[in-house]
């Protein structure tokens, strides 16, 4: 059984949480779920809606058109109208009328709070799943007692039209793109996460605040986003693992210092999650096109590393490879996701471990000298506080003790230095046999390209419309021999993307590859499998 | 000199000569050596920001960080957060500290971070040849504002009293042994400590004579520095911008608190 259901409301209204309790009961059955997340920049009133499937089989996006809409309020009976269609089922608040709608008491445990539970009991009685299932969900919230008698109610006031049968097994967790960064970062051996409040990143800022004692690290929230990526810097300096995360918006604040890192040669993870601008745009909507920005930010020519992962299970590795990465180069890494990858949640099964290689330490001979030349570019590190040793690092041109320099072979020979690293870099790019991951048909000549969460859509709906898809996970360096080796002999490449300009594409044309046909979106939104499938047939 | 030698990278040095910059750094070295026998030398760390103040880190041989215009207090912050065993002292400009990083400086003192900020405030931008800073007064010609700035200068000491620091001071680059005592207690004090360091610029902004005539210690007239009151009003005494009214340096404030590092990491207090 697949199927997708809406559940709209206000604000305020505990819907987000409904949608999560409903995803918990499903994947405790064994299926295979996908919340998508609709909501305003605002705390109270407005519109929100999630739209969440459940499979037999993985899946990674939803349908636009839903078989159930669960209206909470009047508003998301208009709202969702156009998400009909034949054969939906609607549950509508009994103070509502819409012809052929199931009625359900919508009961809120204070005026204006928190629908979820009478929502969840609702659903779960449409779906025949027994009452219990949804009571641990329940009789965890807040208001314990009042919270299990709405569910209740809802749940006897509403007919089973569905029979939703326990499968064989759990398939994984439910974890949102944010919370796999999360997880990967503290394996990744991440000591320090820095950070100011921006959406679609907060999540991350939360939920690391409030393990970090679980965790055995520290949160830190500073002033702003250039008081946060210089703070990570000399925590770095000194010898911890930083990260720090936030939205384009916060991100070119921090260019001035990402500059620092690559000059300073400090190892930085910054967490761009990408929302719709450019300025403050639309906060809680998702793009992709912060892409360029990301690849060209910062003055000067300097080596660093994006990445960017398309599924949960990508963002934790990623997010744990890029702190070993950014130490291992000794330069900054900038882990590129977005909203829709941040925000929504899926079935996740995690095989978590710690992995925190050792970076390349001074073994103690002679003058320590921070930016000793060496012939991969890597220069061995030691912090300060140990005897003997003076560790100078510098925003400035320097020699190899760090000791600023202006003459012409100085200059030249600290540039080369750095570029022999892009070069190892590059080459270990290349090594990693996911620097390009290959998916959907694997035998076709029809090939997609696509990048970071757009390709969860795309690779839903590629095998059975018959595409190969391709997607680069490191974009820079750009691993464009490996990409040409995989579109080699293609017959036609779409380029998929949630960009107006088409940034993805004009990066791949920067590398001297061309598509045929580009497939953009920029509402806001991400794209939907009906949706997406519909656009692939006509092309 | 001997003793300056043993720390000095060797780099050379491009102050100008009689630079203030000079007496601030020897005070700074002499304070660090009277203190090497409690402080080990690599358990110090110096920062810079940019200016003509910045390149004492390439000059002096410690532990470094050069960092960029504005930044040095956050960049100090992370180091104190991530190896509590540091020494962390940050030299920065007024044009550097008050202008570009006035956020960063409010809120180290709001922190009560234990790191030691030393600005050195020469009341122009030297580097950049002679524009007018946040500590000018209003009848500086700088190359920006030819006549003079259309605003008044700030009171860094009121500010920093006003933003919760707890060890607040201003030298005076021309008594290195008076400022190289300020400089020692700043470094021992426990929490943030700031000291605002009158330096002449010989190019841009020569200050001796107006500093030699005007300047007076406040240990000199029984100031009591626990009192914040009493350090308010010598705070207010010069407001930067007058010619002709007397200047206190020496300690103006200094009481305790917990610091940053030990609330963020909860350490436990000695």
């Amino acid at each position: 059984m697949e199927k997708t259901i809406i559940i709209g409301g206000k604000a305020g209204a505990g819907i987000k949480e409904a949608g999560r309790m409903l995803a918990g009961v499903l994947s405790n059955l064994g299926y295979y779920v996908f919340g998508y997340v609709d909501y305003p920049s605002l705390i109270r009133g407005g519109h929100n809606f999630v739209s969440l499937t459940f499979s037999e089989r993985p899946i990674r996006s939803t349908d636009r058109k839903a078989d159930i809409i669960v209206a909470t309020d009047g508003r998301s009976i208009k709202a969702h109208l156009e998400d009909e269609k034949e054969g939906t089922v609607w549950i509508i608040n009994e103070k509502e009328s819409k012809e052929g709608a199931i009625k359900a008491p919508f009961k809120e445990v204070a005026p204006g709070f928190f629908k979820s539970s009478s929502v969840l009991g609702a659903i779960l009685k449409l779906f025949g799943i027994p009452l219990e299932e949804g009571l641990p969900f329940v009789t965890s919230l807040p208001q314990r007692e009042k919270n299990e008698q709405i569910y209740r109610e809802a749940y006897n006031a509403v007919p089973q039209l569905y029979e939703v049968k326990t499968l064989d097994g759990k398939r994984g967790d439910i974890l949102t793109g944010n919370e796999c960064i999360a997880l990967g970062s503290v394996d990744g051996g991440l000591d320090f996460y820095v950070a100011y409040p921006m959406t679609p990143a907060s999540p991350v800022l939360h939920y690391l605040a409030k393990r970090k004692d679980e965790f055995g690290i520290k949160v830190v929230h500073p002033e702003n986003e250039i008081g946060v990526i210089n703070m990570a810097l000399g925590i770095a300096y000194a010898g911890k693992r930083a990260m720090v995360g936030t939205s384009g918006g916060g991100f070119a604040l921090m260019t001035e210092t990402l500059s620092l890192a690559g000059m300073s040669e400090t190892p930085i993870v910054i967490y761009e999650a990408q929302r719709a601008g450019p300025s403050t745009g639309v906060p809680t909507y998702t793009a992709q096109a912060d892409l360029l920005f990301c690849l060209f930010a910062g003055h000067g020519d300097f080596p660093r590393v994006v990445v960017a992962p398309s599924t949960p299970e990508e963002a934790y590795a990623l997010a744990r490879d890029s702190l070993n990465i950014a130490w291992r180069f000794q330069t900054p890494v900038i882990l590129l996701g977005d909203k829709h990858l941040g925000e929504s949640y899926f079935t996740v099964s995690l095989e978590r471990k710690k992995v925190v290689e050792e970076p390349k330490l001074w073994e103690g001979n002679g003058d320590y000298r921070r930016y000793e030349i060496t012939e991969d570019g890597i220069s061995p590190l030691a912090f300060p506080g140990r005897e003997g040793v003076v560790v100078k690092a510098t925003s400035y041109e320097h020699d190899e003790r760090g000791v600023t320099v202006e003459d012409a072979e100085s200059v030249r020979r600290m540039q080369e230095k750095r570029m022999n690293k892009e070069r190892t870099i590059r080459e270990y790019i290349l090594s990693r046999e996911d620097s390009v991951v290959v998916g959907g048909g694997k035998e076709s000549d029809k090939v997609i390209i696509t990048w970071g969460s757009t390709a969860c859509t795309v690779e839903d709906v590629a095998r059975e419309l018959g595409y190969r898809v391709i997607r680069p996970l490191f974009l820079e360096p750009f691993p464009s021999e490996r990409v040409f080796k995989e579109i080699e002999g293609a017959k036609e490449v779409l380029c998929v993307e949630l960009s107006a300009s088409g940034q993805f594409e004009k990066l791949l044309n920067m590398n001297g590859i061309r598509v045929d046909r580009s497939v953009r979106k920029y509402d806001g939104r991400p794209f939907f499998r009906d949706e997406l499938t519909s656009i692939l047939r006509e092309v | 000199m001997g003793a300056v030698k043993s720390l000095y990278t060797g780099a050379e040095i491009t102050w100008c000569r009689l630079c203030g910059n000079f007496g601030l750094m020897s005070a700074f070295v002499w304070a660090v050596e009277e203190l090497a026998e409690s402080i080990p030398l690599e358990r110090f760390v110096i920062l810079s920001g940019i200016g003509c103040h910045g390149k004492i880190v390439d000059y002096i041989d410690l532990n470094s960080f050069y960092s960029i215009h504005g930044r040095v207090p956050p960049t100090a912050t992370g180091i104190k957060l991530a190896n509590p065993d540091l020494k962390v002292v940050g030299f920065v400009g007024d044009g550097d500290i008050y202008a570009e990083g006035v956020s960063h400086l409010i809120f180290s003192a709001k922190r009560n971070t234990d790191i030691t900020l030393i600005v050195h405030d020469n009341r122009a931008y030297s580097l950049t040849t002679g524009q007018f800073t946040p500590t000018s007064p209003s009848h500086f010609r700088g190359k920006s504002t030819p006549e003079g700035p259309p605003e008044d200068p700030m009171n860094p000491i009121a500010l920093m009293l006003e933003a919760g620091a707890t060890f607040v001071a201003r030298g005076y680059a021309g008594y290195t042994e008076h400022l190289k005592n300020i400089i020692k207690e700043a470094i021992l004090h426990r929490g943030f400590s700031f000291v605002d360091v009158l330096q002449p610029c010989v190019v841009f902004y020569n200050t001796y004579d107006l500093y030699n005539r005007m300047t007076y210690r406040l240990e000199d007239v029984g100031h009591d520095p626990t009192n914040y009151e009493e350090a308010y009003r010598r705070a207010k005494e010069w407001d930067y911008n007058s010619k002709d009214t007397k200047i206190p340096i020496g300690i103006f404030y200094r009481t305790e608190k917990p610091t940053y590092e030990e609330r963020l990491l909860h350490m436990s207090y000695d």
